[in-house]
């Protein structure tokens, strides 16, 4: 057997293989660098779907307002206190105890939350947007109107009171509290 | 005993919505309701092509009381209100789903006047409906869960598990990563309850099923998940669309609204679930008296669960959370109350709900028996020992106080007792039709809302289970109440409808809601008015009278 040619015939299929390695690698480096890269989805970030042209959005529905939390008002505090409800209350409520979530009442009086981050209007939406180990991230669901609505709410009317829930703006009936 | 399980197949299903589309002669009785509910302002709403749209709702909401009244258009595109005070109102399309939104304001009242033609436009040319935001909010837990991608067992794990307690729009508005999944749904599943205040070990369903669900939410509903394109439910046709729908506000907001009950003079009265209010509204006016009921124990969650009017007028109430059973005399607004005797920790519930008896004793299953119970002392007078279920979510008896029924939900299963012979059954159901609260019917049947999506219904005749499935896929029901006529009406909570089957003719009704929720608890029939008058109040806080033409 002529060796001199065995090895030419294995270098060349080196060659080739190291080749095909390479482009294929060339190729692919991109599209991860780019995957790593590509921005997170957050509610800031994603793209709304567009609506026809031309169309009013009917503040009349109940499900449009339920939707988007905007049954008390369509924005500041009271809008902030909806939001509380749906997604605060339920763990940090007044007789939750030591049991669940830390009570919200007093968080800006504190000098730091229990996660290091600063009890400060930053440190507290920061909170709220990466969540922690018992805590979901509401940066996916909640945006910056969303997350001012409720810090205005929490810094100056926390909390929710069960023995007085909030008036109803669309009910106009007079005031027959017994 | 023998147990006949009536389980109605795909395509049976397919059949009773053809059936339920049918034209039917309304009978000759009739006649004076219609007379009652149309007279008032009326027109046609056609398409942009002018071809009648059928099964549109068109509502008028009053400028004095916020008061919203529905029709809807026949296949002609014809609608018609009944008379309606003299005033300025909007006039709006309800859901108009695959058209663009439909407003006018202010439009002038006075008297039977024609309006000009709704003609609306779609939103788009294709079969699935974009998701805009309008879309988004309109779209009701079924269309939303036929749209979205994944397993039957996935969807499954979902309406087993979820279904009692909100909307799944509640589900599926948000967007979290898996480990905010996992919070949730733990959260959900172990807490306690409605408020979900004590988190206990065990959860509703097991770890490796809970991860399940969290992983495909994750999937669906992730960061990156889009929003689908919808599939949607049809729009009512031929009987469904005749009715009037009317929806009255009430003073709060969140007050998680649990049940009704009428009273003789016409009102009705509401429950609140996490607040300490009670309600009475007048539906001729639409003004709401609330009632504060005194405060409970420090620490205990306020909330009235089950209220009930008694027939000399006294309201009844049971403090889920606070663990006690009250009572209002409106002619003194004076309460009582009695602290309920149970075992379970505050802010856990302390039962499912109760029934009261002609003679105004209070009855409950639990704690694997039946029982009588004096409701001004809460002491025990007698009770009945279950073999096989140990408690049911709800509680009735029948008119004569003979029988006492309940579902056995979270378990497949009834609770029936003849209290004349003793006997107690307790038939099973099939998997996962959790039968909840419901009512006796005149000919002593006792039926049952199914968390699974169906009506169960007990044959005190037969002593069989009887089982008839809804034809919308992904409901569920709560509560089932029968009428003067033996028809059996319940709200179907994630579809957007209120449900009317008739068992005679296995004929279902389902009428289109304003809204895309139909989150009833406890319905109340007024078999005064012919044909009956169904009153229920939703879950997201309003009150919903249901007035069918037949």
């Amino acid at each position: 057997m002529d060796l001199g040619k065995g090895a030419r015939i294995l270098a060349g299929l080196v060659l080739v293989l190291a080749l095909v390695a390479g482009v294929f690698f060339l190729q692919r480096a991109p599209q991860q660098q780019q995957q790593a890269a590509a921005p997170e989805i957050t509610a800031e970030t994603r793209t709304p779907y567009p609506s026809a042209e031309g169309i009013v959005a009917d503040n009349d529905q109940r499900s449009l307002r339920i939707y988007e939390f905007r049954k008390a008002a369509n924005s500041g505090p009271d809008r902030g206190r909806e939001i509380f409800y749906y997604k605060c209350w339920f763990c940090h409520n007044e007789f939750a105890g030591k049991t669940s979530a830390p009570d919200l009442a007093t968080v800006f009086k504190r000098e730091k939350l229990l996660s290091g981050r600063s009890a400060t209007e930053e440190g507290i939406k920061d909170e709220i947007r990466n969540g922690g180990e018992g805590m979901a991230a509401y940066k996916y669901v909640l945006n910056e109107a969303d997350l001012n609505d409720l810090v205005a709410y929490i810094r100056d009317h926390c909390c929710w009171d069960s023995t007085s829930p909030p008036p109803n703006p669309r009910y106009l009936g007079e005031d027959l509290t017994q | 005993m023998a147990v006949r399980m009536k389980i109605l197949g795909g395509a049976s299903l397919m059949a009773l919505v053809c059936l339920a589309s049918l034209p039917i002669a309304p009978p000759a009785y009739a006649a004076a309701n219609i007379e009652r509910l149309l007279g008032g302002p009326k027109g046609v709403v056609k398409s942009e092509q002018g071809i009648p749209l059928e099964g549109i709702g068109v509502q008028l909401i009053s400028d004095k009381a916020a008061i919203r009244t529905t029709v809807y258009s026949n296949a002609e595109g014809k609608y018609e209100f009944p008379k309606l005070e003299s005033g300025t109102y909007t006039l709006r399309v309800a859901l108009p789903r695959e058209f663009q939104p439909y407003v006018k304001k202010p439009v002038q009242i006075n008297g039977p006047v024609n309006f000009e033609d709704i003609k609306l436009t779609r939103v788009t040319k294709l079969e699935l409906l974009p998701p805009t935001r309008e879309i988004l909010a309109q779209m009701t837990g079924a269309e939303w869960l036929a749209s979205v991608s994944g397993t039957g067992e996935e969807k499954k794990l979902l309406t087993q598990n979820c279904n009692f307690c909100h909307s799944y729009q509640q589900v599926f508005r948000n967007h979290y990563d898996e480990h905010g999944w996992q919070q949730i749904v733990r959260r959900m599943t172990h807490g306690a309850g409605s408020p979900l205040i004590l988190m206990r070990p065990n959860g509703r369903f097991n770890d490796a099923l809970e991860a399940k669900l969290v992983h495909w939410l994750a999937t669906v509903r992730g960061p990156n998940s889009e929003d689908p394109q919808f599939v949607t439910l049809p729009r009512p046709q031929g009987r469904a669309t005749r009715l009037v729908i009317t929806e009255y506000e009430l003073p709060r907001l969140e007050l998680a609204t649990h049940d009704v009950s009428g009273d003789a003079q016409g009102n009705v009265w509401y429950s609140t679930h996490r607040s300490s209010y009670v309600g009475k509204l007048d539906p001729k006016t639409g003004k709401v008296t609330e009632f504060h009921v005194p405060d409970v124990d420090e620490g205990s969650l306020p909330g009235t669960h089950w209220i009930h009017v008694d027939k000399k007028g006294i309201v009844w109430g049971s403090e889920n959370w606070a663990h006690n059973i009250w009572h209002l005399d409106p002619k003194t607004n004076q309460f009582s109350r009695v602290h309920w005797k149970v075992t379970e920790p505050i802010n856990a519930p302390m039962g499912g709900n109760y029934a009261l008896d002609p003679q105004g004793f209070i009855w409950k299953a639990r704690n694997n028996k039946v029982t009588k119970v004096d409701a001004n002392t809460g002491e025990e007078v007698f009770s009945y020992p279950t073999k096989k279920f140990a408690s049911t979510y709800g509680s009735a008896m029948s008119d004569d106080g003979r029988y006492f029924g309940g579902g056995a939900w979270p378990r497949d299963g009834v609770i029936v007792v003849d209290t004349k012979t003793g006997e107690v059954f307790e038939p099973d159901s099939s998997p996962n039709t959790g039968p909840a609260r419901g009512e006796f019917d005149p000919f002593g049947n006792y039926w049952a809302g199914g968390h699974g999506g169906l009506l169960v219904e007990f044959d005190i005749t037969k002593k069989q289970i009887v089982e008839y499935r809804i034809p919308t896929p992904y409901t569920a029901l709560y509560t089932a109440h029968a009428d003067k006529n033996g028809e059996i009406w319940a709200g179907e909570s994630h579809s957007g409808r209120y449900v009317r089957f008739n068992p005679k003719t296995q004929q279902w009704t389902e009428y289109m809601l304003p809204e895309p929720y139909g989150f009833d608890r406890e319905s109340w029939v007024d078999n005064s008015t012919d044909p009956v008058t169904v009153w229920y109040t939703d879950h997201d806080g309003w009150i919903t009278r249901i007035q069918p033409l037949e």
